[in-house]
C-alpha cells in the first residue's frame, strides 16, 4: 500500500513542482474545447438543441479524457536513452506498474486543474446536460478507462525500444486517436461502416465511448464500454510484453 | 553457502560482433569480499555486470546469485542487491530527494529510512540535499544521493559501477571512506577506471580484457609483484644529486622530478640517497602497481 501510496503521490508532485503546467494545462484544456464546441456548434446548426447540446458535451468530456490521459512516450523513451531504465528493471516491482501509479499521480494532478473548468463550462452553457448517475458514472468509470488509454500509451512507447524517432511515433499516435478515438468526432456520427471500423479497436474505448455512456448511461451501454476496456487492455498489454522483450533484448546489447 | 556469485565458463556472443564479448569466464565471489573488476572499454566488464544482475542471459554456461539463476528470479535477487550505474539516475528528476528515497523505502520494505539516512549523515551533508529537488543538485550531491538511494534497504550485495566518475577529490574521498567502511558483511564489486579507488576499496581484483580473464588475484598478490615505481620528488633547487646511474630522471618543474626505479624493493635504497644528497621538500611514491599489470597483460 505504501509503495501505491508513494508512486502516485510522486507522479502528482512532479506535476506540481512545474510551475508552469498550471498555465499551460488551463489554456490548452480551454483552446481544444472551444475549438471542438465552435466548430461542432457549425456543423449541429440545423440538428436539434438536445442532440447539439448532448454531441457537445460529449466532446467536452472526451476531450477532458484525452488531457488527462498520461503521453508517456516522451518519458519511456528518455529513460531507454538515458540507460535509466536499467534501474527500473532492477526493481523488484514490475516497471509498468510504478509507471501507471506515478502516471496517475501526474493525471490526478492535471484533473484538479481541467475537471473544475470542464464541469464548469457544461454546467454554465449546457445546464441540465449531466445527471446525477453521469457525475457518479464519470468517477466509477475512470479508473478502467485510465488504464486502458495507459496501455494504449504503453504499447506505442514500446516501440521507442527499437527506434529513436519519438517524435514520428508520438505523431503516428495522435492521428490515430484523431481519427480512431471519437475524442474529435462523435461515435455516434460517424458513417456506419466507419462506426463499424472504430467500434472493433480498442481507442474510442478509452476516450470517445467513455464520454458517450457518461451522456446516456444505461446498464447496457456501461457493459458495452466496461467489457471491451478489459478485453482490451488485457489483449494489448500481452502485445506490449511481446514487443517489449525482444525490445529490450536488442536494447542491452547495444552496451555501456 | 558462502557464494554469492558464482560464475562457471560464461561466454556472450552477440550476433554480428565476431569476438564473443565473454570468452569461458569463472570465478567465484564469497559473502564480505571487495572485488574490483578492471578493464579497458568494450572489455566485456558491463556485460558481466548485468549477467550477474539478471538483466542478460549468458549464450553459454552458468551464473548463479545468490544461489540462484538471476535471470530467473530477478525480482527476489533486487531485493538483496544495491547497484550504482556511474552517470545514470533512480532519482526523480524532479522531486526532492527525500521523495525518492520514501519511494525506495516502500518498494524495498525498509522500515525506517530515517536510521539508514542517518547513518549516511556521518559521511555527507545530507541534510543539505534531501528537500531539494535532483534537477537542482550539483554532479557531486547526485551521487552521493544515488549512492546512499541504493544503500536505503541496506543491501547485501553491492555493485558500484563507476560510482567515482566526475567526482571531485573532496567528494570521492568521502564516498570511497564511505564504502571502505561500510559492515564487512557487505559483498562489493566495484569498477572503476581509476585504478586508485580499486585499490583503496577492493581486496581483490579480476581484471577482464577482450572477454577474457587475465587476472584473478588478490591486492596482495599484487604488490608482491616486482613492478616498477615512480617517485615525485620535490626539492628547494632545480639540480637533483644522485650517484647511481640507475634511475631515469624526469625533469617536470622547477625543483620537481620525476624517477623511475625499476624495482619497488629499490625504493627505500632510493629514498636514502636521495635525502642524504639533497633538500627535500615534498616526496609522492607511485607505485601503479595495477596499471602496470593491466598494461603487460594487455601487450601479451
Amino acid at each position: 500500500m505504501k509503495f501505491i501510496f508513494y508512486s502516485v503521490r510522486n507522479g502528482f508532485r512532479t506535476f506540481m513542482c512545474q510551475k508552469n503546467n498550471f498555465m499551460i494545462y488551463w489554456i490548452n484544456n480551454l483552446f481544444s474545447i472551444l475549438l471542438v464546441v465552435f466548430l461542432w456548434q457549425q456543423i449541429l446548426k440545423y440538428s436539434s438543441a438536445n442532440q447539439s447540446n448532448s454531441q457537445i458535451v460529449y466532446l467536452i468530456l472526451a476531450q477532458m479524457i484525452l488531457a488527462i490521459t498520461p503521453e508517456i512516450i516522451y518519458r519511456y523513451s528518455q529513460l531507454i536513452q538515458s540507460g535509466d531504465i536499467a534501474y527500473k528493471l532492477l526493481l523488484p516491482v514490475k516497471f509498468e506498474f510504478w509507471l501507471l501509479l506515478d502516471t496517475l499521480g501526474y493525471s490526478l494532478a492535471k484533473l484538479l486543474i481541467i475537471f473544475p473548468l470542464d464541469m464548469g463550462i457544461v454546467f454554465i452553457f449546457f445546464p441540465g446536460s449531466l445527471s446525477i448517475m453521469s457525475g457518479l458514472l464519470l468517477l466509477l468509470l475512470f479508473p478502467m478507462t485510465f488504464v486502458l488509454g495507459f496501455t494504449i500509451e504503453l504499447l506505442f512507447s514500446s516501440v521507442t525500444l527499437f527506434t529513436y524517432s519519438v517524435w514520428g511515433i508520438n505523431t503516428i499516435k495522435s492521428a490515430v486517436l484523431m481519427v480512431l478515438s471519437g475524442a474529435y468526432f462523435p461515435v455516434s456520427l460517424l458513417p456506419s461502416a466507419m462506426k463499424k471500423f472504430v467500434s472493433v479497436l480498442p481507442f474510442s474505448y478509452a476516450y470517445g465511448q467513455y464520454a458517450e455512456v457518461i451522456i446516456t448511461p444505461t446498464v447496457a451501454n456501461v457493459s458495452l464500454l466496461v467489457i471491451p476496456q478489459i478485453i482490451w487492455t488485457i489483449i494489448l498489454y500481452w502485445f506490449y510484453v511481446m514487443i517489449s522483450r525482444v525490445g529490450f533484448k536488442q536494447f542491452v546489447t547495444q552496451g555501456g | 553457502m558462502n557464494h554469492i556469485i558464482q560464475v562457471e565458463d560464461i561466454v556472450k556472443k552477440y550476433p554480428k560482433v565476431e569476438y564473443n564479448s565473454l570468452d569461458k569466464v569463472s570465478f567465484v565471489i564469497e559473502k564480505g569480499e571487495r572485488v574490483g573488476i578492471v578493464g579497458l572499454n568494450g572489455a566485456g566488464k558491463s556485460t558481466l555486470l548485468k549477467i550477474i544482475m539478471g538483466i542478460l542471459n549468458p549464450s553459454e554456461g552458468t551464473v548463479k546469485t545468490f544461489g540462484k539463476n538471476p535471470m530467473h528470479n530477478r525480482k527476489q535477487i533486487a531485493g538483496k542487491l544495491g547497484v550504482v550505474f556511474g552517470q545514470r539516475t533512480q532519482l526523480q528528476w524532479d522531486i526532492p530527494v527525500i521523495d525518492s528515497y520514501e519511494l525506495l523505502g516502500s518498494i524495498y520494505g525498509t522500515a525506517n529510512i530515517d536510521e539508514r539516512i542517518n547513518y549516511f549523515e556521518k559521511y555527507f551533508y545530507l541534510e543539505k540535499i534531501l528537500n531539494k529537488p535532483v534537477r537542482s543538485l550539483s554532479l557531486g550531491q547526485k551521487m552521493i544521493a544515488e549512492f546512499v538511494g541504493i544503500m536505503i534497504h541496506d543491501p547485501e550485495l553491492i555493485i558500484l559501477d563507476e560510482p567515482t566518475i566526475g567526482l571531485d577529490l573532496e567528494i570521492k574521498k568521502k564516498m570511497i571512506d564511505s564504502i571502505k567502511n561500510l559492515d564487512i558483511s557487505k559483498t562489493i564489486i566495484f569498477t572503476s577506471h581509476i585504478l586508485e579507488d580499486i585499490y583503496d576499496v577492493c581486496d581483490r581484483v579480476i581484471i577482464i580484457n577482450k572477454g577474457k580473464k587475465v587476472f584473478d588475484g588478490s591486492m596482495r598478490e599484487i604488490d608482491r609483484s616486482s613492478t616498477p615505481a615512480k617517485v615525485i620528488v620535490t626539492i628547494d633547487n632545480d639540480e637533483l644529486f644522485l650517484s647511481s646511474e640507475s634511475y631515469v630522471v624526469r625533469h617536470i618543474n622547477y625543483g620537481i622530478f620525476e624517477v623511475e626505479i625499476n624495482q619497488v624493493t629499490e625504493i627505500s635504497q632510493f629514498l636514502q640517497e636521495v635525502t642524504r644528497q639533497n633538500t627535500i621538500l615534498n616526496l609522492e611514491i607511485k607505485t601503479e602497481k595495477l596499471e602496470r599489470l593491466i598494461k603487460s597483460l594487455q601487450e601479451q
